[in-house]
């Protein structure tokens, strides 16, 4: 008997906003994240029949993910190649070595901030994830998305009272589930 | 009602209120000002106010995102009609 099993009726709702989280952190253009993760559910119900249970369905949309991810930039590599031929640059002002000035600075703490900041969108994700789903949607609509007190009221059709009791249970619960997954 | 608004003293709930419509720019100036008296004699006002501005920049825009309303429910349409020419 397999440990998981797949749902794919509930897959938008309950994997949509990680796995586009997952990707906007590693493509950095929104249309190209949705695509990638339209293309990732696509896939994994086409393969649903490989699923042996043996990962959550989450871990296993996240591998479909990854290689989807890698096909992109191969694609795009493969059509760059074709255009940066040339290595030395020079034009009226400047010259230099194109590839020399994108050796990676040792001081620049870009990268590492960069990767933790990955790592903390994705672990705020899996505590959302652990959040009743009403609240975990009112949420990301007030604090992620920036949506208006009265638009998200009227989507929902609560008062303005009951959003910010849903807020601040909402808050306390992440704030809570952060302080033991990731500060610990 | 109105003379709760009006007071000066408020309770540690109301405070963790005005906290949280802090973080979203929601509050009024006197709710502000309520709240810093409050932070100033209060430890669980205090403590509650510093997680929640941890949380808030924790959660600040350019770490975590999601996908738009309008894009998940185009992408749920074409879901469930590949789902059911699945089935």
């Amino acid at each position: 008997m397999p440990r998981h099993q797949l749902d794919p009726n509930k897959w938008i709702d309950r994997y949509a906003d990680y796995l586009f989280n997952y990707t906007i952190t590693r493509v950095s253009d929104r249309d190209i994240a949705e695509d990638l993760v339209q293309e990732t559910f696509f896939s994994g119900l086409k393969s649903a029949v490989n699923f042996k249970g043996e990962a959550s369905e989450r871990t296993w949309l996240v591998s479909i993910l990854k290689r989807k991810i890698i096909d992109h930039y191969r694609k795009i590599n493969s059509n760059k190649g074709k255009a940066e031929v040339r290595i030395n640059y020079k034009d009226g002002e400047s010259e230099g070595d194109w590839l020399e000035e994108r050796v990676a600075d040792p001081f620049d703490r870009n990268a590492e901030s960069t990767i933790e900041n990955k790592e903390l969108g994705l672990a705020i994700h899996n505590c959302l994830e652990k959040l009743p789903q009403k609240q975990a949607e009112i949420f990301k609509m007030k604090t992620i998305q920036n949506f208006d007190t009265e638009a998200i009221c009227n989507e929902y059709n609560i008062s303005a009272s009951n959003l910010w009791v849903i807020i601040h249970r909402a808050r306390t619960s992440l704030a809570g589930c952060l302080e033991e997954n990731w500060f610990k | 009602m109105e003379a709760k608004k009006n007071k000066v003293f408020i309770d540690c709930d109301e405070a963790k209120h005005i906290c949280d419509k802090s973080q979203y720019n929601e509050s009024s100036l006197w709710d502000r000002f309520r709240l810093n008296i409050r932070f100033i004699y209060c430890n669980i006002t205090r403590a509650y106010v510093k997680r929640n501005q941890t949380l808030s920049k924790l959660v600040s825009d350019e770490k975590v995102d999601c996908m738009d309303n309008k894009s998940k429910e185009s992408l749920k349409t074409k879901f469930e009609q590949q789902l059911q020419n699945h089935q």
